[in-house]
């Protein structure tokens, strides 16, 4: 079986101009934040979103240089300390939150190598792309393992 | 006290300090270095010689760990998102250090060129802990925390950069009994440091194509550890820059690697107790007694790189049409040395038995003096560059009358 088999094919998507007060906005019924993705005018994937990408967004020490930086104390951002402005959630947009690096399956990929690397990047969730790049949906580690249990007899 | 005793005792004394010292806003590797100095050399020598032995082989390690880690700074993604005002501002603050201190030192100071030009290279890092502990602490927002963060971030992967041509270029200076001719200089050097990017873009290409046999994290984390240490002993082996092969494993992997972040992530989870014992051991290895010998020599370093950093930085923000205040007050908040700098006093301390030590004890006894004023100085940056705030406004309460 293939990944493409049991995927979800309706995913929120958002642009890389849709701000924080919009994604906040989007967002707001789900309870769980999933992760969004980002696409340019041609759909193709460009970036995620994480919660960890909005908690950390006003923090300026968590930003990607420093995060490579050697010998840093690593802090938990304080979600309440946090000083956010209506301004900021306006200016602020997804671009400047979203991650470039991140890891995707093929909707062509067998079930068992999705769960593999599902494992191995410690995922719970993760968008399913074409050979061009384009997002076509999302699948859960649960969907497998509800694949796996549903189709053995 | 066996080896392994010794280990925990620092371990959790370690651990003990950070917190104590975490009171007085100073970054845990500050305490770690204290640690190493009070059981080291200088004060109760209680530190078994096995240990110091190793220092080597520990500050190998963890500088392997280090340079890998900084080549993540160069993928064309930073480079897209990095404003140019950090780009320029950190390549002439680093390079204003350098070239200063070498200067200086071999002109005003009549010290042999090769050793003001570790002087120098070394005086090119700047230690982000204690930046990143400031700008937490007062809760500094802006314009200028952004470029500052920025440019301390970026600022030691030029360094390692600096210091490794120039070690390069010392070593080649300083070969025992062969007077140094520019031809022979110029090709030792350039096969130590294309040597070390060769390497470090092979072993890159390996490990980016290998890694689809990986299936679980353990093996994600022993499959780096082990190509980390295999580039860094190849390095050693044939006789190549150890900082830069690694650094150029961790840029070439980040830009072919679409999933590279978790290389860098997984080697994170497990580099703080290397670091730890790394700055130990260069408190250890310090020897009190040369201080005598440093007096001037280290006032002029810590006066020149001071001077170096603020002029490069000026000069970086005028390039970059950056704004008054972080043209002015840049310098101010690029002085605490740490980590990258001791690293770098360590490789010349082994690569020059007799003048190595005193570069190394220059560094450390600079670095605590750095360490202690570079935090109140980048406070007084923040401050004068209006990004700390100094008062909260509240809306004016409405009451019915």
């Amino acid at each position: 079986m293939k990944t493409k088999d049991i995927m979800t094919q309706s995913v929120t998507t958002i642009t890389r101009e849709t701000t924080l007060n919009k994604i906040l906005d989007i967002f707001k019924n789900f309870h769980t934040f999933p992760i969004v993705p980002v696409i340019d005018e041609n759909k193709k994937l460009i970036g995620v979103i994480s919660l960890k990408n909005i908690v950390e967004i006003f923090e300026p020490t968590k930003s990607t240089l420093i995060k490579s930086a050697p010998f840093i104390d690593q802090k938990e951002v304080d979600l309440f300390e946090l000083e956010i402005t209506d301004e900021m959630k306006h200016l602020c947009i997804a671009e400047d939150m979203m991650e470039s690096k991140f890891v995707t399956l093929n909707e062509e990929m067998d079930l068992k190598e999705a769960y593999n690397l599902m494992r191995l990047h410690n995922l719970e969730e993760i968008l399913v792309v074409n050979k061009e790049n384009i997002l076509v949906g999302r699948v859960g580690v649960f969907d497998i393992v509800r694949t796996v249990f549903v189709t053995k007899k | 006290m066996n080896t392994l005793l010794t280990l925990g005792v620092i371990f959790l004394s370690a651990l003990v300090l950070a917190k104590v010292i975490d009171k007085i806003k100073l970054p845990s590797v500050t305490a770690y270095l204290l640690l190493g100095l009070l059981i080291g050399y200088s004060f109760f020598n209680i530190i078994p010689n096995e240990l110091i032995k190793a220092t080597d082989l520990i500050s190998n390690i963890a500088l392997g760990f280090i340079a890998f880690s900084i080549g993540r700074n160069f993928s064309f993604d930073t480079f897209k998102r990095i404003g140019k005002s950090i780009m320029w501002i950190s390549i002439l603050e680093a390079s204003g250090a350098w070239l200063t201190v070498t200067i200086l030192f071999f002109l005003l100071l009549k010290q042999p060129i090769y050793i003001s030009l570790l002087f120098g290279a070394i005086s090119a890092a700047t230690a982000p802990a204690a930046t990143v502990m400031v700008v937490r602490e007062y809760k500094a927002r802006g314009n200028f925390t952004n470029v500052l963060l920025g440019v301390v971030a970026i600022d030691d992967a030029w360094c390692l950069i600096i210091f490794s041509i120039s070690l390069a270029i010392a070593k080649a200076l300083n070969i025992p009994g062969v007077n140094p001719h520019l031809i022979r200089v110029i090709f030792s050097s350039i096969k130590e440091i294309f040597g070390a990017l060769i390497l470090g873009g092979i072993v890159a290409f390996i490990m980016s194509v290998l890694i689809k046999h990986i299936r679980t994290q353990t093996e994600f984390l022993i499959y780096t550890l082990g190509f980390v240490l295999l580039n860094t002993g190849l390095a050693i082996l044939l006789h190549f820059s150890v900082l830069l092969s690694n650094m150029f494993l961790g840029t070439v992997i980040i830009n072919i690697n679409r999933t590279s972040d978790k290389f860098f992530d997984t080697l994170s989870s497990i580099d703080s107790p290397i670091y730890l014992l790394f700055f130990v051991l260069a408190g250890a290895n310090f020897e009190l007694s040369a201080l005598k010998n440093i007096g001037l020599l280290g006032i002029c370093y810590i006066i020149f790189r001071v001077s170096g950093k603020a002029l490069g930085g000026f000069l970086g923000g005028q390039i970059s049409q950056a704004p008054e205040n972080v043209k002015k007050y840049i310098g101010l908040g690029l002085i605490p040395q740490a980590g990258v700098a001791l690293g770098c006093a360590l490789i010349a301390k082994a690569n020059f038995p007799s003048v190595g030590r005193f570069v190394f004890n220059t560094v450390v006894a600079t670095t605590i003096i750095y360490e202690i004023i570079g935090p109140i100085c980048t406070k007084l940056a923040l401050q004068k560059a209006g990004d700390i705030p100094t008062f909260v406004s509240k809306p004016i309460e409405q009451k019915n009358i």
